[in-house]
C-alpha cells in the first residue's frame, strides 16, 4: 500500500500531481504548513504522515496518477525506497552482528603493523647489506599502507568507535601520514564522502589537478595532465595534505590567496615536518654508530617505503572512482536527493576490484569500494561478506555493480587522464 | 631521551609499541586479572596484577575500570578491597556484586576469566582513612558498601602487624548489614578480623533471618553506645546513608560523617531535579554524531544516548569522574543529584543530567 501513496522518493524537481485524497483537507493545511510543500523532503514526510493516518483496512483509495518530474538521475522503474530498505537491513543486521571477533580483528592488525614498523625500521638500519635494505623497505612500506588504509583510514571514519576504546576512535586517531587527520576527516569523509562524484561539489573528481570528467572545462594545464599523474602518484601524502585547503585549489595557483591558506597550511606544515623529521632525520640517525653508509642506507629505505606507500595508496584510489562507466553527477540531479538515491550514486560513483583476503586488507578493502560508500562507518573486515549481498541487490534492481581486475581498472583510468588532457573533440 | 623517543614514533606514543610487549609494559594504566574468587552466589573479589604505572591508592578509595565485552568498552567505579599500599604494588582487588540488572557487574562476577586485561583509572575518592578526624571509627555498611570497609580494614590490619606500638591506638567498630549471611559479601573475613585484632568489633546483622531488623535509633545505641563519640563510614543503601547522616547532624558531629554513594542519589521522575515531568519527552540532538534521539523523564541523557545505541564516552555514570563531560551547545539541562540547571554555553556531565526540554549536546 505505501508504494501507491508514496511519490518516487529521489526524484528531482517539483511534483506536480495532486496530493493523495486519504488525508483530509485540514490535515493537509496543517502538514504543509510546517513540512514545506514543493520540496521533496517535506513531500516524504507528508506521505509518511499520510500513510500513518490511513487506517489499514477496506479496499485501496486511489492515489491518482503518480507525480511527473521534468527530468530524473535515476532509470525508469527503479525503486529506490526498495533499494533503501534493503540496503538499510544489510547495514542494520551488520552493526547488530558487531562483536569480540572484529574488535579482536582490529587488535591484531594494529599489532601487526606496530610489528612490522618496528621489524622494517631494524632491517633497514643494517641496509647497507641490499637483502636487509630490500626486507625493510618490503616491511616498511607494508606498515605504512597497513596504517593508512586498513587501519588510519577506516579509524578515521569511525568504523571502529562503537567499541568505545578511546585508543581506537575517529576522535583520537592521528595517522602516519602527511595529511593532518582533522583536514582529512573533512575533505574525506565529509565532502567527498557526502557528495561523491558530485561535479563542483566532491573535490576528489580528479583532485583538482586531473580533467577526468570530460564535462568539466577544459583549460591548456590539463595537457600536462599526464605528468601531473605521475607526479601525484609519487608525492601523494603530500597532495592530500594540501587537499583539504580550499583556497590552493583556485584555478591559478598564482592568484592564490595566501591569508585565506595560512591557517591550514601551517598545519599541514607541521605535520608534513613531524613526519618528515621522524623518517628522514631521526629514525636514520640512529645509524649514526654504525657510519655514514647505514645513515644514507635508512634514510633510503624510508623514503623508498613512503614512495611505494604512495604509489599503492594512489593506483587503489583512483580504481575506485575514476575507471570507465563510473558516473559523475550534476548538483542538480542531486538536489533533495533520498536516502534510496543517495545510496543509488555511491554504486554508481564507485568501482570495486578483484582480489582476495590479502588484497582486501592490504588495500584497506577499498577493493570493496562500493560497500565502503555504501556503509563508510561499516566495519572494514565486514565488507568482503556483505558484498554479494550487494552485488545480488544490484542484479535484481538492473543496476550496473562496477568490478573488474585491478589491471584493467587502472587501465581505463590511465586512457581517461591521456583522453582529457586533451579538449573534447567538436561535435 | 623519551623526547628523542616520541620524535621517532610520531604520531604514535612510545607506549602504543611498548604494548606489543604486554599490557603491564606500558606507563598507561591496565590491569590482568590474576583470579576471581566468589565471595557469595552473586558477587566476587578479583584480584588484578598492575604494572609500574600504577600510583597506589588510599585506603576507601574507588578506581574506573574498563572491561571490554563483546568488543565494547565499558566502564565502572568499584572500591579497593586491597590493603593500602604505596605506588609498589603489583597486584590490587576490586569486589564486585552482581546486580539483577547489572550488564558489567554480572560479566565480572560470573564471566570474567583470569589474563583478561582491563583498563584503570587512577584510584580516586575521598571515602578514606586520611579523611577520619580520629582514630575511633564506626563503618555501618550494608550489601556491597562493604567493600571500601574491607579495603580499610585490611590496610588497618597491616598497619597494626607493622607497629605493635601505637600512640594512640585505632578503636573500630564494623556494623554490617546483608538480607542473609550466604549473600553477605566478606562475613567471614571480617569475623576472623574481629577475632584477630582487639581494636575491632565486629557485627554481622543479617535482615531477613536471626530476627535483626533494620537500623534504628535503638538498635545503633545498642551495637555501639559510644557511637556519638566516633567517625562514621556510611555506604550502602540510601536509607543506611540518610540515617547515619541525620543520626550524625542532629547530635552536632555533622564533620564526623563520612559517606560514599554507589549510584548516584537522584529524586525519582517527576519531580523538579529530574527535568522532564513523567510522560513527557524531548528531542536530543547530538551534533557531532548527527543523531536525534526522544528522552523519557527520569533518564539521564547518557541513558538516552545508550538506549538508542549510541556509545558516547563515559565512566563512574554518577557523576564523579567527569568523562562524559561535553558541551551543552542549545536547551537547559538539570544535574539530577542536585537540582542545578545549566544553560547553553556550559559543559555537563551527561549521566547524571537530564534535559528541560529540547537540548543540543556537542557529542
Amino acid at each position: 500500500m505505501p508504494l501507491l501513496l508514496l511519490p518516487r522518493a529521489g526524484s528531482t524537481g517539483t511534483p506536480t500531481g495532486p496530493a493523495p485524497e486519504i488525508i483530509t483537507e485540514a490535515d493537509l493545511d496543517e502538514l504543509a504548513a510546517d513540512a514545506g510543500l514543493g520540496d521533496l523532503p517535506g513531500l516524504a514526510q507528508l506521505t509518511r504522515l499520510a500513510t500513518r493516518l490511513t487506517p489499514n483496512t477496506g479496499p485501496e483509495p486511489d492515489a491518482g496518477p503518480l507525480p511527473s518530474y521534468s527530468e530524473s538521475a535515476y532509470p525508469d522503474g527503479l525503486d529506490l525506497n526498495q533499494l533503501a530498505n534493503e540496503l538499510d537491513a544489510i547495514r542494520d543486521s551488520t552493526l547488530a552482528s558487531l562483536g569480540e571477533d572484529d574488535a579482536a580483528y582490529i587488535r591484531r592488525i594494529i599489532r601487526i603493523q606496530r610489528s612490522l614498523d618496528l621489524a622494517g625500521r631494524a632491517a633497514l638500519l643494517a641496509g647497507v647489506f641490499p637483502p636487509a635494505w630490500i626486507a625493510g623497505v618490503a616491511m616498511l612500506s607494508g606498515a605504512k599502507i597497513l596504517e593508512n588504509m586498513e587501519i588510519g583510514h577506516n579509524v578515521l571514519h569511525g568504523q571502529w568507535d562503537w567499541m568505545q576504546d578511546p585508543e581506537i576512535h575517529s576522535t583520537t586517531w592521528e595517522w602516519d601520514h602527511s595529511c593532518p587527520a582533522s583536514q582529512w576527516k573533512h575533505s574525506h569523509n565529509y565532502l567527498h564522502h557526502r557528495w561523491t562524484n558530485v561535479a563542483g561539489k566532491d573535490r576528489d573528481i580528479g583532485y583538482g589537478a586531473i580533467r577526468i570528467d570530460p564535462n568539466s572545462e577544459w583549460y591548456p594545464r590539463h595537457l600536462a595532465q599526464p605528468a601531473v599523474f605521475v607526479g601525484l602518484a609519487l608525492a601523494f601524502d603530500l597532495g592530500i595534505s594540501l587537499h583539504d585547503n580550499e583556497a590552493i585549489h583556485a584555478r591559478n595557483p598564482l592568484k592564490t590567496d595566501m591569508e585565506a591558506a595560512k591557517p591550514k597550511l601551517e598545519e599541514s606544515w607541521n605535520k608534513i615536518r613531524r613526519q618528515g623529521a621522524k623518517d628522514f632525520i631521526f629514525f636514520p640517525l640512529l645509524a649514526t654508530p654504525l657510519g655514514l653508509p647505514s645513515v644514507l642506507a635508512a634514510a633510503s629505505g624510508a623514503l623508498a617505503a613512503n614512495v611505494i606507500r604512495n604509489l599503492w595508496t594512489f593506483g587503489v584510489i583512483f580504481c575506485g572512482h575514476f575507471p570507465d562507466d563510473v558516473r559523475i553527477f550534476t548538483e542538480d540531479e542531486v538536489e533533495g536527493e533520498s536516502p534510496g538515491g543517495w545510496y543509488y550514486r555511491q554504486i554508481m560513483g564507485s568501482a570495486n576490484f578483484n582480489g582476495g583476503p590479502l588484497t582486501h586488507v592490504m588495500t584497506g578493502n577499498l577493493d570493496h569500494q562500493i560497500e565502503h560508500h555504501l556503509f563508510p562507518d561499516l566495519p572494514s573486515n565486514r565488507y568482503a561478506e556483505i558484498a554479494p549481498q550487494v552485488r545480488e541487490i544490484c542484479e535484481r534492481h538492473d543496476i550496473a555493480y562496477n568490478t573488474d581486475s585491478f589491471a584493467k581498472q587502472f587501465g581505463t583510468v590511465v586512457r581517461k587522464v591521456l583522453r582529457y588532457s586533451l579538449p573534447n573533440r567538436k561535435q | 631521551m623519551n623526547g628523542l623517543l616520541e620524535r621517532l614514533t610520531y604520531p604514535l606514543d612510545p607506549d602504543a609499541f611498548r604494548l606489543l610487549l604486554g599490557p603491564l609494559r606500558t606507563q598507561r594504566l591496565q590491569g590482568v586479572i590474576e583470579s576471581v574468587t566468589p565471595l557469595t552466589p552473586t558477587s566476587a573479589e578479583l584480584v588484578l596484577r598492575v604494572g609500574r604505572s600504577w600510583p597506589g591508592h588510599l585506603a576507601g578509595q574507588f578506581v574506573t575500570i574498563g572491561v571490554d565485552i563483546n568488543g565494547v568498552r565499558h566502564t565502572r567505579c568499584y572500591s579497593l578491597t586491597s590493603a593500602a599500599a604505596a605506588s609498589s604494588a603489583d597486584r590490587i582487588s576490586i569486589a564486585v556484586q552482581a546486580k539483577p540488572d547489572g550488564f558489567v557487574s554480572k560479566h565480572l562476577v560470573h564471566r570474567t576469566l583470569p589474563g583478561t586485561t582491563v583498563q584503570l583509572g587512577a584510584p580516586d575518592g575521598e571515602f578514606t582513612l586520611e579523611s577520619a578526624a580520629s582514630r575511633r571509627i564506626l563503618f555501618l555498611t550494608g550489601g556491597s558498601g562493604v567493600t571500601p570497609a574491607v579495603g580499610m580494614l585490611r590496610t588497618l590490619a597491616t598497619m597494626n602487624a607493622a607497629s605493635r606500638v601505637s600512640s594512640s591506638p585505632w578503636d573500630v567498630v564494623a556494623v554490617h548489614h546483608a538480607p542473609t549471611r550466604d549473600q553477605a559479601m566478606f562475613a567471614d573475613e571480617l569475623e576472623a578480623l574481629g577475632r584477630q585484632h582487639p581494636w575491632l568489633t565486629v557485627a554481622l546483622r543479617t535482615t531477613r533471618e536471626s530476627g535483626h531488623g533494620h537500623l534504628d535509633a535503638d538498635v545503633l545505641g545498642e551495637v555501639c553506645p559510644d557511637w556519638a563519640d566516633r567517625d562514621v563510614f556510611a555506604c550502602g543503601p540510601s536509607g543506611l546513608i540518610d540515617f547515619a547522616s541525620n543520626r550524625w547532624t542532629e547530635a552536632g558531629a555533622a564533620h564526623r560523617v563520612h559517606v560514599e554513594h554507589f549510584a548516584p542519589p537522584i529524586a525519582g521522575p517527576g519531580s523538579s531535579q529530574t527535568g522532564l515531568n513523567e510522560g513527557a519527552q524531548a528531542q536530543v540532538t547530538f551534533s557531532a554524531s548527527q543523531h536525534q534521539v526522544t528522552a523519557e523523564a527520569g533518564s539521564s541523557l547518557l541513558e538516552t544516548a545508550e538506549s538508542t545505541g549510541l556509545l558516547p564516552q563515559s565512566g563512574c555514570r554518577m557523576g564523579i569522574c567527569r568523562t562524559c563531560t561535553v558541551p551543552l551547545v542549545q536547551g537547559t539541562v538539570v544535574d539530577m543529584r542536585n537540582g542545578r540547571r545549566s544553560d547553553a554555553g556550559s559543559h555537563v556531565q551527561i549521566c547524571v543530567s537530564a534535559p528541560v526540554g529540547d537540548v543540543t549536546i556537542g557529542a
